[in-house]
């Protein structure tokens, strides 16, 4: 499945119009990452899950709704992590998917040096504006690719659910789905709520406190949909960042769902390596050793450091925060559908 | 009988460590307590011992703990008396069908309130007869030290015992060719360890015990307060010992569950006594029904073991939960900021 994540990660760059050397290079930064592939050697269903959603992407890129639709209901049934990316979907598969040959027309890669060129003619597009008509918006929505889509993998899900359920009854429905209402994490990981949970497993826990750690996860969720949902890559790749650092529970197995999003949108940051691009990953690695070095003195040298993992985990979600900031502060925002103006351009037009 | 009776009031806890002593007070009948059993079989063990404290300690609620111990004070004294009417002057063995892998399966069925138990032990005590022939010229190993040490550092630990038997060499060898015998080591894990039924079955696979069960409670997440006891039953083949010279050491991979919370920060864990047994049977002739027999290995109680394990405190809980919503409420303002602002 890594292997396959790899191909797919070419292709649709390739898709996309990215040159063959840029393409390499985003391609090594998947199968070369030491995060990666320690996880998928140690044995491990994540690359299933992302190879199924980059599948989705080039599906989605293809014109390829039901495909698409058939693909999501079951990773999800598979996975339920990738339910946060239904609104994306269903925003790209709006009013502007499709062009006039039936196919939706990808936004093709432009080189820095193209742009300063073409800087009169806007061919970058805003993020979409908060305040858009709301009405046209939403009824923008409602097309016949989103019904579809919806509907049918919507219908997927249930479907192999119903089927694992005649199989193996209420077990299968405790274990897969019912578990992840009630489960409490008490033991220590890279999440910040792990101590709280852990203070509070003897009293449980009141509605208001599970309100309070749901709500900045869904609040973050919604402002990246709803300001970034038409590059979707780069809208899928901040929703899993975001998603993992402000979860209830943050294993190193999660940051792989990231991390195969990361190469489709390396041609399209302003970033460089040196330094922006080296810090936040120093940042980011020195943060987790830090987390790491502490949960070791606990775990394996019986050292109470509770207190002191606990704050390591915060300062890992801000390096987090900080790492997502620099990201979409260097980001050229390209959507991923264009719907051509005229007859002859190559212009991506404004959007919405 | 009666002591057993009167332990019922007790919370569970306790009535396992009373039971544990109500056991071998009323126990061994002819059999020399604190001992290593008499090499010319004279001890001889009541049926119900490996069985009976498990389920003791098993079981919670008060009710059930009542029902249980009645149950089994009605089984003991059963058993007992017709212990006494075989025991005049015969060897008196206990016995189990080769079907049942395992001795201490009646603690899982406790676990799940199937007193069905019941019948399986009156079951196993109207066999004495078969069980009596075992007995006779018989020359069964006996122990001459045990050790048990909980050696390591942080959560995961080590139980190792070091296990002398006191025959001489060649009389192990003489039984060890006409008879298969294995050592059972039932220890009952303390609330707050656990152990890890998949790393037990590698040792298996790689022969290292001839096979090992955990029973009871074997989550592995979740913190003491929230999951139950557990026992761990280990076979260990006596063939394989004849290279160690009959002193076997025999290592148990153990786990630290997150404690309840306390104010010094440590919460200490207090290993029991385990039991040791020795099963045998005849290896040639297999009688027919297949019959193990038990001998339980009198040992002076191994010195106890403590696990400190580190633990949350109560105080922290107010700056805990403050600061954990307020840095996350914080850095989700921060990224949807940088979200709207960007151009």
């Amino acid at each position: 499945a890594d292997l396959l994540v790899g191909v797919f990660i070419d292709d649709i760059l390739e898709l996309r119009g990215v040159p063959a050397r840029t393409r390499i290079w985003c391609v090594v930064a998947w199968l070369f990452n030491p995060f990666t592939f320690t996880i998928g050697t140690r044995g491990n269903c994540e690359p299933v899950v992302c190879a199924a959603m980059l599948w989705i992407l080039i599906c989605l890129m293809k014109g390829r709704v039901l495909q698409a639709a058939f693909w999501y209901g079951l990773i999800v049934h598979f996975r339920i992590y990738p339910i946060i990316y239904a609104i994306p979907f269903v925003i790209v598969l709006g009013k502007n998917y499709a062009g006039p040959a039936g196919r939706p027309v990808l936004t093709q890669w432009i080189s820095k040096q193209q742009l300063q060129s073409n800087k009169g003619r806007e061919n970058v597009e805003e993020p979409t504006s908060l305040l858009a008509n709301l009405w046209n918006f939403l009824s923008s929505l409602i097309t016949r690719d989103t019904i579809l889509f919806g509907l049918f993998s919507g219908s997927m899900f249930f479907a192999w659910t119903g089927i694992f359920f005649y199989l193996y009854g209420w077990e299968f429905l405790n274990e897969a789905l019912l578990y992840h209402l009630t489960r409490t994490d008490p033991r220590h990981n890279f999440s910040i709520y792990f101590y709280h949970i852990y203070l509070h497993h003897q009293q449980g826990f009141s509605s208001i406190q599970r309100l309070a750690s749901f709500l900045p996860q869904l609040i973050v969720q919604l402002a990246l949909i709803v300001r970034f949902s038409r590059d979707l890559p780069f809208c899928m790749f901040l929703q899993t960042v975001a998603f993992v650092a402000f979860n209830k529970v943050m294993t190193a197995q999660y940051f792989v769902w990231f991390f195969c999003l990361l190469p489709l949108i390396l041609p399209w940051t302003g970033m460089k390596l040196r330094w922006k691009g080296l810090a936040c990953a120093l940042v980011w690695m020195g943060s987790q050793l830090h987390w790491l070095m502490w949960a070791y003195l606990l775990e394996f040298k019986g050292r109470n450091v509770f207190v002191q993992l606990w704050a390591a985990g915060i300062v890992f979600l801000a390096a987090n925060t900080f790492v997502m900031i620099m990201v979409i502060r260097h980001h050229r925002h390209t959507p991923l559908f264009s719907v051509p103006v005229g007859p002859g351009t190559k212009i991506a037009a404004k959007k919405d | 009988a009666a002591q057993i009776a009167s332990t019922e009031e007790n919370p569970a806890r306790e009535a396992v460590a009373v039971r544990t002593h109500a056991r071998r007070a009323s126990g061994y009948s002819g059999g020399p307590r604190g001992r290593p059993a008499n090499p010319s079989g004279r001890a001889s063990l009541p049926a119900p011992l490996p069985l009976f404290s498990p389920i003791s300690m098993a079981v919670g609620s008060g009710p059930c703990l009542l029902a249980v111990a009645l149950l089994a004070a009605a089984w003991i004294s059963d058993a007992s008396s017709s212990d006494k009417q075989a025991h005049s002057n015969q060897q008196y063995v206990n016995c189990m069908p080769c079907s049942r892998t395992y001795v201490a399966d009646a603690y899982a069925d406790a676990l799940t309130s199937q007193l069905s138990q019941h019948h399986d032990l009156t079951e196993v005590s109207d066999t004495t007869d078969l069980c009596k022939g075992l007995a006779d010229e018989l020359d069964v190993p006996t122990l001459s030290e045990v050790n048990r040490q909980l050696v390591g550092e942080g959560s995961h630990r080590r139980l190792i015992y070091s296990v002398k038997f006191g025959n001489f060499k060649d009389a192990m060898i003489q039984f060890l060719d006409g008879y298969d015998a294995n050592l059972v080591i039932i220890e009952k894990l303390p609330s707050g360890v656990f152990a890890d039924p998949f790393e037990l079955q590698h040792f298996v696979e790689r022969k290292v015990f001839l096979d090992v069960a955990v029973f009871g409670d074997t989550n592995l997440e979740l913190p003491s307060a929230l999951s139950n006891r557990s026992a761990v039953e280990i076979h260990f083949d006596l063939k394989t010992s004849t290279s160690m010279d009959y002193n076997l050491v025999i290592e148990l991979p153990l786990h630290a569950r997150y404690p309840p919370l306390d104010a010094s920060g440590y919460a200490t864990v207090e290993f029991g006594s385990p039991d040791l047994l020795l099963r045998y049977r005849r290896k040639e002739t297999h009688p027919d029904p297949c019959m193990w027999a038990f001998q339980n290995l009198h040992v002076t109680p191994v010195e106890k073991a403590a696990w400190r394990i580190p633990c949350g405190d109560e105080a922290h809980t107010g700056f805990v939960s403050s600061l954990t919503f307020i840095s996350a409420l914080v850095c989700s303002m921060s990224i949807v900021l940088a979200a709207s602002l960007t151009t």
